[in-house]
């Protein structure tokens, strides 16, 4: 496998038909506890994913694993019908991915990381320039221009990922909580990027536990708990006549009453 | 859950007094203890070395020949205790169970009782058990001289117990204040690197404070170490057995109004860590600029129209942007900087000073070899010291290469021309002509051979440590105390390899010697240069090569760390995580832990402990003296050295054997689990 061959992007046999992301049987243990159990999931070409599940229901594990960053114990994962674990560099081209709490090289400012990365995609160094300036335009980073990461708060941390999720114009993006302390101006700004993204052909598939939010985003829903997925399809064959919080809490199941106990908490 | 908070609705209330609180403390810190992940056999192996040691005090304090030598010696212990206590918790930062009291900035818990809280916590465990047992040497030592000088060790141990644990206390919490401002983590880097590059070259200095307290201590000496509050102890027990009874309680009047000086400035430095805890102050504030500086800021605004010209400079496409990178971070990271300043001070002080005592200038040429040596150890965890930042590689697929070749001309970027220039300077300005064939012949092999390793090392071997984001302070690089045991580990694996990559260019360097060949002496250079060369490409392509075929499983490794490869086997023990964690390993679900017995985790870590000990100190320390010719007066406690010259050699390779065999024992053992 030549490195330049890679680098130069383009090229990359994609099956006519295959969905966007295809999960078969994926499943991955920690110990004794499994953490995603068998999970079959399609993400159609074009759609806007939304993935909901509880805390802890395996949402972040089963996205790390379907784009290379966690090793499944069994199942595969394929990108427009290219299997990531076993043609990984064909299939990372396609993917921009904001993987949830990754470590980043926290001495770069934003626009070193940006151009970092380009380059190291072998981008050429004027297209990198370009991207990475609007990039960092877009997404309100340029005031910051001399901050390095390591002194980024939260949400701009989440923005330079993105951004780097962005800078090779892949054609699907995997976000992970993507809208997790951002501020509602930034996240005006995310949605109608993403909006654009999925109107010129593209696929996006996020993790979320807000369901108003993946309501008014996603023409597609998928729900996890517990390691399996429950439901999935598009938005209106999932929440039916009601709301998606109704189906949600209807699917994942009413764990505690919560009425029962606290009964201090109001006397 | 519902019937835990329901079911005592006054326990929030009830810790009235200062003991109430105080048992809490106690009791969470406990908890605290046995929750620490896989770090119960380093801390048993810790308690087992502190037994061994306090009983060795208890002991050493018996052998004190007459009064005034008792009282030096006795003052001589509890001082190392102090600097035990002062250094321990600086040194592993992070590592310990301690109780950090911005966790406790939210509670409605008036200060002052919380101060004595925390104090009462921090008095009851196994660390303050163990140094009350070696410091009951005082009384033990006491016996020999009356009833009445006992009667006066007992309080004098207690209240030095007291000194030297509210010392620690103090000097953590101004630590933390201090690590919570950018330039005051610069400082405390400073000032750690100074430290530790004193007590890498301390060893000369304890040998010559071992041999005066042998021989009998010269005035100078014993007057240090009676003056600081270390000494006041064995001072008031010395003065009461000659029934100087002013000289008894002066001293201890002195350390009780110390103790009370030092409550005071503990509970003053309380609420200022408590408001500005290090982990999350604001970031914004603490730093604008990447290097700090406002007229770096300035020129900076220019610099981003230059960075296309800069990056020109390099070579283009994705190498020379990971140069780029990487050559950035070594500017920037305090962490990298302060390797390079650690390199420099130990190989200084260590060559220096042995140079300045026993008049032997003969080691200095060494100093840019040593330098780089241990830039290679602070380089041997690339990838782990990285976080997960990994992933980034791993999803810009075929780059592997460019990322490693990159790493490793960063680092030959960096390291090279100061070790060389160090080199040169040294053996010319020391007048030591004999060594050039030696320093030229060696250092190019030791210079590629560690950029080669260190890639090698990293990409193979690496250990997960908190991600650079999260961390508070150039040190605070791991929760997990078996984490920082295997770094060191790692560290030392690479000192080892480094040093060995020097073997073939010193063979032939010395084969030209013993034939008065210059020319074959001349041949060392180039061998020297080849094996660098040869270990460069060499380290570099397996490290790429791992990176690209095995690049998931190191993913696996530094983003849940090594548990995570024994999946579906372990029986699960439903440990939570480490407070403070975040991210992907505390979502995807607690790591399997499966500690070992009790019995067996202590036999291992005794094992290791032993092995250690037989290896480097009383093994390779006492082997490396001779072959540098290190004055015979230098003994310490290095067993080998009291025996006759013939037998040392033997002797030291016997501790090897004893302590390899001590180790592959220990391992055996985890494996037979």
């Amino acid at each position: 496998m030549g490195a330049g061959e890679a680098l130069t992007g383009g090229t990359v046999s994609v099956t006519a038909q295959a969905p966007a992301l295809q999960l078969t049987g994926l499943l991955k243990r920690f110990g004794d506890m499994t953490a995603v159990d068998h999970i079959d999931l399609t993400v159609p070409r074009g759609s806007f994913f939304g993935l909901v599940g509880p805390n802890g229901a395996g949402k972040t594990t089963s996205l790390a694993m379907a784009v290379g960053l966690l090793k499944p114990d069994g199942g595969s994962a394929e990108v427009f019908g290219v299997d990531v674990w076993a043609d990984p560099v064909p299939a990372k081209q396609l993917i921009g991915v904001l993987p949830d709490g990754m470590a980043l090289p926290e001495r770069l400012t934003g626009r070193e990381l940006l151009t970092y990365l380009g380059l190291l995609r072998g981008l050429d160094p004027a297209t990198v320039a370009r991207r990475a300036q609007e990039l960092l335009e877009v997404l309100e980073l340029t005031e910051a221009e001399h901050t390095m990461v390591v002194d980024y708060s939260a949400g701009m941390r989440k923005k330079i990922t993105l951004a780097t999720a962005l800078l090779h114009t892949p054609r699907l993006l995997v976000l992970d909580e993507p809208f997790e302390a951002i501020d509602p101006v930034s996240a005006v700004t995310i949605r109608a990027i993403l909006r654009r993204f999925v109107r010129a052909g593209g696929s996006v598939v996020i993790s979320s536990h807000v369901m108003t939010l993946v309501e008014q985003l996603c023409d597609h829903v998928g729900v996890i708990a517990r390691g399996r997925l429950v439901a999935s399809g598009t938005l209106d064959q999932v929440r039916g006549n009601g709301s998606l919080d109704e189906a949600f809490v209807r699917l994942v199941g009413v764990r505690v009453n919560p009425l029962d106990g606290l009964s201090w908490l109001a006397s | 859950m519902a019937g835990v908070l329901s079911g005592h609705p006054a326990q929030t209330t009830t810790s009235d007094g200062i003991w109430p609180t105080t048992s809490v403390l106690i009791g969470m810190r406990r908890a605290l203890a046995r929750n620490s992940p896989g770090g119960r056999e380093t801390v048993l192996a810790l308690r087992f070395a502190g037994l061994l040691v306090a009983v060795g005090t208890l002991l050493l304090g018996l052998v004190g020949p007459g009064l005034d030598r008792s009282v030096d010696l006795l003052a001589a212990l509890i001082l190392g205790w102090l600097v035990g206590w002062v250094m321990g918790p600086i040194m592993v930062r992070g590592a310990g169970q301690g109780l950090r009291p911005e966790w406790f900035a939210l509670l409605p818990v008036p200060p002052r009782r919380l101060a004595a809280g925390l104090l009462g916590a921090s008095l009851v465990g196994v660390a303050p058990a163990l140094t009350l047992v070696a410091f009951a040497a005082m009384p033990v030592a006491a016996g020999r001289f009356g009833m009445l000088p006992v009667l006066v060790a007992l309080p004098a141990m207690l209240l030095e117990l007291l000194v030297v644990v509210l010392l620690s206390r103090v000097v953590v919490a101004a630590m933390t204040g201090l690590l919570s401002t950018r330039h005051g983590q610069e400082l405390g880097g400073l000032l750690f690197a100074v430290v530790i590059a004193l007590a890498s070259g301390g060893w000369s200095l304890a040998s010559v404070m071992g041999q005066q307290l042998a021989q009998g201590p010269g005035p100078a000496l014993s007057t240090t170490l009676r003056v600081l509050p270390s000494g006041w102890g064995p001072v008031a027990v010395g003065a009461a057995a000659r029934s100087d009874w002013l000289l008894v309680l002066g001293p201890l009047f002195g350390l009780a109004v110390l103790a009370g000086l030092l409550v005071l400035a503990w509970a003053w430095l309380l609420p200022r860590t408590m408001r500005q805890p290090a982990g999350q102050a604001p970031r914004m504030a603490r730093r604008r600029t990447p290097t700090g500086h406002a007229p770096r800021m300035a020129r900076n605004r220019a610099v981003t129209g230059r960075a296309a010209a800069r990056h020109r400079l390099l070579p283009a496409g994705p190498t020379g942007a990971v140069v780029g990178k990487e050559l950035r971070v070594w500017r920037r990271d305090p962490a990298r900087l302060l390797l390079l300043l650690l390199a420099v001070l130990i190989s200084g002080l260590n060559l220096a000073v042995p140079a300045v005592i026993f008049h032997g200038p003969a080691a200095l040429p060494w100093a840019g070899l040593a330098a780089t040596l241990i830039v290679g150890m602070g380089t041997a965890n690339m990838y782990g010291d990285d976080g997960t930042a990994l992933w980034l590689t791993r999803m810009t697929p075929g780059t592997e290469r460019a990322d490693v070749r990159g790493r490793q001309a960063a680092w030959l970027l960096v390291v090279a021309p100061a070790t060389v220039a160090l080199t040169v300077a040294v053996t010319a300005l020391t007048g030591q002509g004999w060594a050039w064939p030696w320093v030229l012949a060696t250092l190019p092999a030791v210079l590629g051979g560690t950029a080669g390793l260190t890639i090698l090392v990293s990409a193979t071997m690496p250990i997960r440590q908190k991600d650079p984001g999260r961390r508070t302070g150039p040190f605070d690089t791991s929760d997990d105390p078996s984490a920082a045991g295997a770094l060191i580990g790692r560290q030392y694996l690479m000192l080892l390899l480094a040093a060995l990559t020097a073997v073939p260019a010193g063979a032939v360097v010395l084969a030209g010697a013993a034939r008065h060949e210059p020319i074959l002496q001349a041949a060392g250079v180039l061998a020297g240069i080849a094996t660098g060369v040869l270990l460069y490409w060499w380290g570099g392509r397996i490290a790429a090569r791992r990176l690209a075929t095995r690049g998931a499983d190191l993913m696996d490794l530094l983003n849940l760390g090594p548990q995570a490869r024994t999946r579906g086997t372990g029986s699960y023990s439903g440990r939570p995580r480490p407070a403070g964690e975040r991210g992907v390993p505390s979502r995807t679900g607690p790591e399997p832990g499966r500690p070992l017995p009790r019995g067996k985790a202590a036999l291992r870590g005794a094992l290791l402990t032993l092995g250690i000990l037989c290896i480097v100190p009383q093994g390779l320390v006492p082997i490396g003296f001779n072959l540098l010719g290190v004055d015979h007066q230098v003994k310490v406690w290095f067993a080998a050295r009291y025996l006759e010259e013939s037998l040392q050699a033997p002797a030291a390779a016997a501790f090897i054997v004893v302590g390899m065999l001590a180790i592959l024992f220990a391992r055996s053992i985890s494996r037979s689990r």
